[in-house]
């Protein structure tokens, strides 16, 4: 019988030979890790192995949707995407927003495993009951917008997920975007996606309804978060500010590091005065978009109404602004429109871009390597012109193509010291503009590479009394055992909180939550429990979903073990250890409060206490034989 | 009380975050399943970024998708009752 708050079913597509086959979704897998990018995990454990490249036509596929999704749960809109990539080489796990779980579940399923190649090109179509490999030859070699309208002509209602150019192209830094609003996939999925010959993913509304267990429980606590989500100040704010706005106020104008951090932006009155005008255009030509269910709508739809670049339209959540230029309003929408139609990935294509600029500059990049492309980071043609070489992989394009770890590769000891990057991916947060809490630090060890999804805590904004810590522990679920050994006086531990913070994050990840800070800071571990219980009627105590959401986090380490993945990649780019100097300030990296530098023996200690408090082993970063039996993974 | 309740439309305040199809459907299915509401949520256009917004035949005017309404894209109009 389905468990309530699930499709029930999982799909299993080798494109190979077109052969499908459906499953029930396991009652022992929704209670070891309960779903979405959860069960995902699980399910890859027996199909990755280091003789799989990312290229690899068994390298799987695997898409999860939670209990959570299909429902009117806020921000459970979640689809989860777990496959091997090629800028870090890791097993990851990618997520968006948008209405492709919902519609997938609509379809009866919670899960789709994809393996194999496709002999010709297709886009695999999601319907009530299985899939059908349809011919897109005549898609190939469109770009990710173009893909959506004419899929969704043919199938609405739908979801979509297409690939650009620079998918079909194998490009490293390829990324997409769901129904052209929520990205998903930095580091190559769409390259994987290109590797097999599909086009997209379309899912098809389907006439699978999802049950609820109790639902006078279930709707009473979501009517009484909804209630709290829509008095809350920030929402009207992010309503009329939308993302790119939203994020000055929340962070402030401030210092801003370039591209590739080795230099930085400090805020001067024209600089705020264009950014004024910026801001003004910005407002008067956006449409909130919002996931199903949310109460938040940070996706968006921006046009241009007047001047050369009028009738350009793009979507997504953030407009791509440099503080250097963010005068002319419409080139940069057309910048960002450009980047999301050709389907790159904006923080690792201008950390290249920037990167490149800096080291020819130096001499330590020489002509050939450019072919004769001009660099200008703050330039937007610039970065239309080399996204399109890019995505082609045409002259400089095919030394972007490859990658933070590709141009690494290439470049002598003394330059490569410059590239900023974790396993491959350009970080988002740098902690000398900022300072080092769990969102900048996760991004050493989240074993995808850089990136910022799993780190939400206390310190996700600054200034934080310590007063503050033991309410959001609480909050998180952390276990009252382990305060003692988080906070420390008036300071704490910033290894053991990230382990906390990291399973905070992945429960969210197995429900197919969005964690997203403005999503994020209306739950509780005790709301949660409540809600999967009244929803599912499993009745699980909230420890146990914490162990569910800690386990398939582990899993996910150990398959990463087995690719070849430890502790000597959890290392921060060498020019975080580096201040940059702006108007007679420096920039350092700090610790929270910015009382301590960090140095490399300083972050090995952070590292030392992370990985204790994991039940890790400190010398290869992963999961000792102890606590694996613990979780029940051997 | 009265089914015949008056819906206002306001595509330009829709986001297409089909709350409206999940909670309506429920009430008919017992189950979250958007294909078996009575409102139907379509876009947005690709020039003006509004949704249609779609009253099915089988819409009693209940006015579950009012109430639940998180943007304003459909709301009671002025002299519909209240649920």
């Amino acid at each position: 019988m389905t468990v309530p708050g699930y499709a029930g079913k999982i799909l299993y597509l080798d494109l190979t030979t077109g052969k499908t086959r459906v499953e029930e979704t396991p009652r022992e897998m929704i209670d070891s890790f309960i779903g979405g990018g959860g069960i995902n995990t699980s399910l890859a454990r027996s199909l990755v192995s280091p003789d799989l490249d990312p290229f690899s036509p068994g390298n799987p596929i695997i898409i999860g949707a939670g209990p959570f999704a299909g429902t009117v749960v806020p921000g459970g809109a979640k689809v989860f995407i777990s496959t091997r990539l090629p800028a870090s080489g890791a097993f990851a796990r990618a997520s968006g927003g948008g209405a492709f779980a919902l519609m997938m579940k609509s379809c009866g399923f919670d899960h789709l495993v994809i393996t194999g190649r496709s002999p010709s090109p297709v886009y695999i179509r999601i319907a009530p009951g299985g899939v059908e490999l349809c011919d897109a030859t005549v898609l190939w070699g469109q770009d990710i917008y173009d893909t959506v309208d004419q899929l969704k002509k043919l199938h609405s209602p739908c979801s979509v997920i297409p690939i650009g150019v620079s998918g079909e192209n194998l490009v490293s830094i390829s990324i997409t975007s769901i129904d052209k609003g929520g990205t998903i996939g930095r580091g190559g999925l769409p390259a994987v996606m290109g590797s097999k010959n599909i086009k997209a993913l379309v899912a098809c509304q389907g006439s699978t309804g999802i049950k609820v267990a109790r639902h006078a429980e279930y709707t009473r606590i979501i009517n009484g978060l909804l209630e709290r989500m829509k008095s809350w100040p920030g929402r009207q704010a992010l309503q009329e500010n939308g993302m790119s706005l939203q994020l000055v106020e929340w962070w402030g104008e401030g210092h801003v590091l370039t591209g590739n951090g080795t230099g930085v932006s400090s805020p001067g009155p024209e600089k705020i005065e264009a950014f004024r005008h910026f801001a003004e255009s910005y407002r008067s030509n956006r449409k909130p978009l919002g996931c199903p269910g949310c109460p938040m709508a940070d996706k968006e739809m921006v046009a241009v109404t007047e001047g050369p670049h009028r009738g350009t339209v793009c979507f997504g959540n953030n407009i791509r602004t440099l503080p250097a230029a963010r005068a002319d309003y419409g080139r940069w929408v057309k910048m960002t429109e450009v980047v999301n139609r050709e389907g790159l990935d904006w923080f690792d294509f201008r950390n290249l871009v920037s990167l490149c600029q800096f080291l020819a500059q130096r001499g330590l990049l020489g002509a050939n390597d450019l072919g004769g492309a001009a660099i200008d980071e703050n330039d937007p043609d610039c970065y239309i012109e080399l996204a399109r070489l890019t995505a082609r992989r045409v002259g400089f394009g095919e030394l972007l193509a490859g990658g933070l770890k590709g141009l690494a590769g290439r470049l002598d000891p003394e330059a490569g010291r410059y590239v900023t990057q974790i396993k491959g991916h350009s970080p988002v947060f740098d902690p000398r503009s900022s300072y080092l809490g769990t969102m900048e630090f996760t991004q050493i060890t989240n074993p995808r590479g850089a990136h910022i999804s799993f780190g939400g805590s206390p310190t996700y904004t600054r200034g934080r009394f310590m007063a503050d810590f033991e309410r959001h522990s609480r909050r998180m679920g952390i276990p009252a055992e382990a305060w003692s050994r988080i906070i420390q006086g008036d300071t704490f531990s910033l290894g053991r909180l990230s382990r906390y913070s990291e399973d905070w994050c992945s429960l969210f990840d197995c429900l197919s939550l969005c964690n997203r800070a403005f999503v994020n800071r209306f739950y509780s571990i005790d709301t949660i429990t409540a809600l999967f219980n009244s929803l599912t009627g499993l009745d699980r105590p909230a420890a146990d979903l914490m162990l569910a959401a800690e386990r398939s986090w582990n899993l996910w380490r150990m398959i990463n073990g087995e690719l070849g993945f430890s502790r000597r990649d959890d290392l921060p780019p060498e020019m975080w250890f580096y201040p940059v100097r702006s108007g007679g300030r420096e920039l350092a990296f700090t610790d929270y409060f910015g009382r301590e530098i960090i140095t490399p023996d300083g972050m090995d200690r952070i590292l030392d206490q992370y990985y204790l408090e994991r039940g890790w082993d400190p010398a290869t970063g992963l999961p000792c034989t102890e606590k694996m039996q613990l979780l029940g993974l051997t | 009380m009265s089914k015949k309740k008056r819906l206002a439309i306001n595509p330009r305040r829709c986001v297409g975050c089909l709350t409206c199809m999940l909670r309506c459907s429920y009430r008919f299915t017992g189950a979250y399943t958007p294909a078996a509401a009575a409102v139907s949520i379509s876009g947005p256009d690709c020039s003006t970024g509004d949704f249609s917004i779609s009253l099915l035949e089988k819409c009693d005017g209940c006015g579950i998708c009012a109430a639940f309404c998180l943007y304003g894209g459909i709301s009671l109009a002025e002299g519909g009752d209240r649920l």
